[in-house]
């Protein structure tokens, strides 16, 4: 299988009045040819900080400090802003965070769409509306509803058309940042089973983004598990959940209920995320591991390949 | 003993009128519901959004004021009730809200937020809200009296909304999706705690939600709720294994199961295209 993302050791932080933020930190990953990618972590932890990395698409304060963005057999990272534009929506294209209350409430939902596709597409717009017909179809909308307003579409019709707006310019590698969250268990599932039957069928990579890890379960073939700005465990999908290493990534599972299985008891991760201003020196869970040792607290644990394709960051473990 | 009674509840809110047409028409946010909960126990309210969770939630604190049917609190009917014959109930019912960030008033301190319906009551006493902030894990109290919400963390804020609503002692509480905008590391934190409070006080509890493993996990029993109907009702383990009702059914399998291996036939509700 060809390797279509790489990441190497990766790092960005923001500016702040109070100091530098380090919100991703020395991070390694690929995804190969077709594959969907499941990232956890709890909030705050970098996760669409690491999106918007690979978008280079990073407020003023932000800078990516170090490491390589390998995308297509490239790496992005030195490009300019006039080259990222080509690659943005045809490359690389992401569902943001909350984007369906982003659609302009005055202007017709598919224009919105169409005017995204003439902006990036050397295309007229009785063409561009022709496809987004077909965009609407594919994401299980009528193509009826381009004529209406933002605030005619209930929160699921909103993200299915904002799922469209992401795919407009046939993407090969599409990044979703919680596009389930606000949205209840009914209409998530259908959103989750519209987003992966896609996936397959455009034969896409992608970058699911969630807190949830039972959404991640039925949509990733891989998970990587963030904590404070690192990556601390990557994965197979079936490898994570039989049999996960790193203490961080066992409470995290055992934080969760479920309706399958015998009722148990919930165990929450003791205490808080640390501070990114002033992180631990040694590793970044140590505050809050019941596993740390005295290395711990001083060296940084390296991210390495402890199994054949399971990548983990503990001292412990190895 | 029965702590809670409804009875044919029904809550109609006004649609705007549409010109030159003579019939008012209403939402049926609440249809003729009736359950109980007996003293102690948590009933679990689920269904999805817009299925009228949060308007049986307001009516049951009398947030709002039913259209008809009764809810008997303790033996008493406190339906009809006016304003002034209802702070008595107020002490006794409490509601936590589903948005941390919304229901805490952001210009006062956590120890005036916690203040206020012990002030309400004319039983203000300063030992009472440190015992409040101690119980529902934010030690210690001093270290958080004379902050505001924002300098606390989501689970932070849920844990002072909790408190609040137990530091006048009630008997019952109305739980609205406490933690559906925590994060899920905080939320089993927060879960965790209401079921020590419930012991420890022999709380009664609506707990409102629209996760269903996160109702199986706290609820003596379910009570499923579509288009303003309550469709079917039971112990909480009982509806989970064996539903019923074919929406209970279509439900349930909407429900992603943290497991890769588990395979779940989805049974669709609604048409696919919309
Ligand atoms: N003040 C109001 N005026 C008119 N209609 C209302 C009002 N409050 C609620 N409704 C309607 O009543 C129905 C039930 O609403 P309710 O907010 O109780 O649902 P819910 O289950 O709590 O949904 P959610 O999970 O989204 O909060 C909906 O159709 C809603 O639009
Ligand atoms: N524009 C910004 N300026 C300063 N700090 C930021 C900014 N955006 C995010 N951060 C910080 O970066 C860290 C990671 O944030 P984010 O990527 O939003 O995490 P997640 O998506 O996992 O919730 C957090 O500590 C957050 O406070
Ligand atoms: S490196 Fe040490 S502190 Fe960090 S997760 Fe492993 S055992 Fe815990
Ligand atoms: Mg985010
Ligand atoms: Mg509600």
């Amino acid at each position: 299988m060809d390797t279509v993302l790489e990441i190497k050791n990766l790092g960005m932080s923001y500016d702040t009045t109070e100091g530098s933020v380090s919100a991703v930190d020395n991070v390694s990953f690929r995804i190969m040819n077709g594959e969907a990618m499941g990232l956890v972590g709890e909030s705050g932890c970098g996760k669409t900080s690491l999106g918007m990395c690979i978008m280079k698409l990073l407020p003023e304060n932000a800078k990516i400090t170090n490491g390589e963005i390998i995308f297509d057999g490239e790496d992005i990272v030195p490009k300019t802003e006039d080259e990222m534009r080509m690659i943005r929506w045809k490359g690389v294209s992401m569902i943001f965070q909350a984007a369906m209350n982003a659609l302009n409430p005055v202007y017709k939902v598919g224009d919105q769409i169409i005017e995204a596709i003439v902006a990036h597409e050397n295309i007229k717009k009785e063409e561009a509306r022709e496809k987004v017909r077909e965009l609407y179809k594919l994401v299980g909308l009528s193509p009826e509803r381009m004529e209406n307003y933002p605030h005619e579409y209930s929160g699921g019709m909103r993200q299915r058309a904002i799922i469209a707006m992401a795919l407009a310019c046939d993407p090969k590698f599409i990044i979703a940042d919680e596009p389930t969250t606000a949205l209840d268990v009914i209409v998530q599932d259908e959103i989750i089973d519209e987003i992966k039957n896609i996936q397959k069928k455009l034969n896409m990579i992608m970058m699911y983004i969630s807190h949830d890890i039972s959404v991640i379960a039925e949509t990733c073939d891989k998970i990587g598990v963030m904590y404070a700005g690192n990556f601390i465990e990557y994965a197979d999908t079936f490898a994570l959940f039989d049999n996960p290493l790193h203490p961080y990534t066992k409470a995290l599972m055992s934080s969760f209920p479920s309706i399958e299985g015998p009722k148990k008891e919930l165990k929450p991760v003791p205490g808080e995320p640390p501070n990114l201003l002033n992180p631990p020196r040694g590793c970044r869970f140590y505050p809050r591991c019941s596993y740390a040792e005295e290395i711990c607290r001083n060296e940084r644990p390296e991210f390495i390949e402890s199994e054949s394709g399971h990548f983990l960051a503990c001292h412990r473990v190895i | 003993m029965e702590m809670l009674n409804i009875e044919h509840l029904t809550k109609l809110f006004p649609l705007k009128k549409k010109l030159f047409s003579r019939d008012q028409q209403y939402v049926h946010a609440v249809d003729d519901i009736s359950f109980k909960i007996e003293k102690g126990k948590i009933l679990g309210l689920v269904g999805e959004s817009g299925c009228g969770k949060t308007t049986t939630a307001k009516l049951l604190v009398r947030l709002l004021k039913p259209t008809s049917g009764k809810i008997y609190i303790g033996g008493e009917d406190i339906a009809g009730l006016k304003e002034e014959n209802l702070k008595k109930f107020r002490k006794n019912i409490q509601m936590i809200f589903q948005d941390p960030y919304e229901s805490l008033n952001p210009r006062l301190t956590i120890h005036s937020t916690i203040a206020e319906p012990l002030i309400a009551q004319g039983l203000y006493n300063l030992e009472k809200i440190h015992d409040a902030l101690e119980v529902v894990g934010l030690k210690p109290p001093e270290g958080f009296l004379y902050r505001y919400p924002h300098e606390l963390s989501g689970g932070q804020r849920q844990r002072v909304a909790i408190a609040r609503a137990l530091v006048i002692d009630p008997i019952f509480v109305v739980a609205d999706e406490p933690t559906s905008m925590l994060d899920v590391s905080i939320r089993a934190g927060v879960l965790n705690l209401m079921l020590a409070l419930r012991k420890s006080f022999d709380l009664t509890v609506l707990f409102v939600t629209h996760d269903l493993a996160v109702a199986r996990y706290m609820c003596d029993d379910i009570a499923v709720m579509h288009n303003g109907k309550i469709v079917e009702t039971g112990n909480a383990e009982e509806v989970i294994r064996n539903p019923k009702h074919s929406y209970t059914k279509a439900l349930l399998s909407a429900v992603p199961i943290p497991d890769p291996r588990a395979k779940r036939e989805r049974i669709r509700i609604r048409g696919k295209v919309v």
